[in-house]
């Protein structure tokens, strides 16, 4: 193998990581461990201290994003040296910023004891980060330096692309919206989410269409479409639970309480990290004549 | 909320009318030269089962609970009182300045709960927090008029001291590492209250001969409040239910 499907394949795996760490966060945020450690950069002045009750999931989660920013790292010196194209280069370069913002948030959400606007932005950041892998990983496929040679181009957006850019901006409004929801739980914000929930689902339902009916034979984009169709209704449904174990108290406690709503936030972020590469194989596509 | 009831009966003793009349005269911090309130906090209604605690998630923990642990939410005594409600001053002492003990209270961590469980404290007044377990704790304390602090205690034996700088009825303590583990400081400006004991009985100190409102407080079934009036001499017993 060359050294471009070697680097793709490296990128699929951050990305992977990167939706481990999504989910390991939720769990610190859904057992309320998030301080079950109060030292940051160490825990408990150690690199690893007893793993028992909340300190498990608090410094699992410390070490599955230390490795993910040892991978981004990577990552970005391989590209720098490696990568041709200078927008794909300088995206590593952002990946890495924001993953090392992402870490000094989350030591800032211990050091100040939860702050709302830090864990919410903290919240807010790790599905953004998400996104830029995904589009990393789309870059640097074997065949994406051909496949998105017009992708900064200023041509006419088609009405795909304008479609799959807003309903991504959706999305990610309503992943802030259940940051707040799970930093705040204010009655305001879990019904705005519910609300807005509905939007997204119609949007993203529009999108499905607009690229089935738009691009019937082009199935780079028709099946991430129909991917991202499937993870909103299954995201519905989570939602319905995280609501009910979390907010009505369907149980006092137990498994159903903690997964859930950390299921539905990962989800979150895979749904805007396909919503993306829907966004982005759009532009592809408009790349390569038909 | 269920709908239980609990019940104060206080008894009030006004002992003696110097210590009092000195307490009003001076503003002082001599508490006990007034009057003792005590009395009970009855429950009523049935008991509820005590909830038990998995302590799985540590095993130091679990071994010091052979039989298993149970929860201290709601402790019903065996002769129908209630355990750890923090009854209080609430109203009456109104320009009067109390200066805070320079002996602390002794907060600690032992069999992975809190000891005390419900405690009353007063603003400035020390809080030594200690590690007698074989485990590591974060002492996590949430206060909203007073400085939030999450502290470290990895070690056995370990000793720090904090404090409270305002009044505030209660502040939650909590440890992260062990989610069951809670405690309540109620932080005030004097140094009027008790919490009920293992036989729901309570009392206070020192109080000067006047009229108050005392509160009683406990953690699940919320607060009442009652107005009293504490003689020079003779008792005074009273009760109150909730709504």
């Amino acid at each position: 193998m060359n050294e471009l499907v070697w680097r793709y394949r490296f990128t699929q795996g951050l990305v992977l990581a990167t939706l481990i760490l999504l989910f390991v966060g939720g769990l610190v945020t859904s057992t309320d461990s998030g301080l079950a450690v109060p030292d940051w950069p160490l825990s408990y002045g150690t690199l690893f201290p007893p793993m028992v009750g909340g300190i498990r999931f608090e410094h699992t989660h410390r070490v599955v994003a230390a490795s993910v920013g040892f991978l981004t790292l990577i990552l970005t010196i391989w590209t720098g040296a490696k990568e041709r194209r200078a927008s794909v280069r300088r995206l590593t370069f952002v990946c890495l910023g924001a993953v090392v913002l992402q870490g000094i948030l989350g030591g800032l959400t211990v050091l100040f004891l939860l702050p709302v606007p830090i864990s919410v932005a903290h919240a807010c950041i790790g599905p953004l980060f998400f996104c830029l892998t995904v589009s990393l990983a789309l870059l640097t496929m074997p065949e994406g330096e051909e496949a998105f040679s017009d992708v900064a181009g200023g041509k006419d957006l088609t009405p795909l692309q304008k479609r799959s850019a807003f309903t991504t901006g959706l999305i990610f409004l309503q992943i802030f919206l259940g940051a707040l929801v799970r930093h705040t739980g204010l009655p305001a914000f879990v019904w705005t989410h519910i609300l807005s929930a509905f939007v997204v689902f119609f949007a993203v339902g529009t999108l499905v269409a607009k690229a089935l009916t738009e691009f019937p034979d082009e199935r780079r984009v028709e099946r991430p479409a129909l991917f991202l169709g499937f993870l909103v209704v299954l995201e519905f449904f989570l939602g319905i639970g995280a609501f009910l174990f979390t907010q009505v108290e369907l149980a006092e406690s137990g498994l159903s309480r903690v997964l859930f709503p950390t299921l539905h936030q990962t989800l979150g972020a895979l749904i805007l990290g396909t919503s993306t590469a829907v966004t982005l194989l759009s532009w592809r596509r408009s790349g390569v004549p038909a | 909320m269920k709908k239980l009831s609990f019940s104060i009966i206080g008894l009030i003793l006004a002992l003696g009318l110097f210590g009092a009349s000195a307490l009003f005269f001076t503003n002082a911090a001599k508490a006990q030269e007034g009057s003792l309130v005590t009395g009970k906090v009855l429950f009523e209604g049935t008991a509820p089962a005590p909830l038990p605690i998995k302590m799985d998630a540590d095993p130091v923990c679990l071994l010091q609970h052979a039989k298993g642990a149970t929860s201290e939410e709601v402790v019903v005594n065996g002769n129908g009182t209630l355990k750890n409600v923090f009854v209080y001053v609430k109203e009456g002492l109104a320009g009067q300045k109390f200066e805070a003990p320079k002996e602390p209270v002794v907060f600690d961590q032992k069999g992975c709960s809190y000891n005390p469980h419900v405690f009353g404290i007063m603003a400035n007044q020390p809080l030594e927090i200690l590690n007698s377990d074989g485990t590591l704790h974060n002492v996590h304390a949430l206060p909203k008029a007073s400085k939030e602090f999450n502290l470290g205690m990895p070690i056995q034996g370990m000793k720090l001291t904090q404090k409270f700088t305002s009044p505030e009825v209660m502040v939650k303590i909590k440890c992260e590492v062990h989610p069951w583990m809670a405690a309540y400081a109620g932080v005030l400006d004097h140094p009027f209250y008790g919490v009920t004991n293992d036989q729901g009985a309570f009392e206070i100190k020192g109080l000067p001969a006047g009229e108050y409102v005392l509160e009683a407080w406990h953690e699940k079934y919320g607060s009442q409040t009652a107005t009293v009036k504490v003689p020079e001499t003779g008792e005074v017993s009273f009760t109150f239910k909730s709504a």
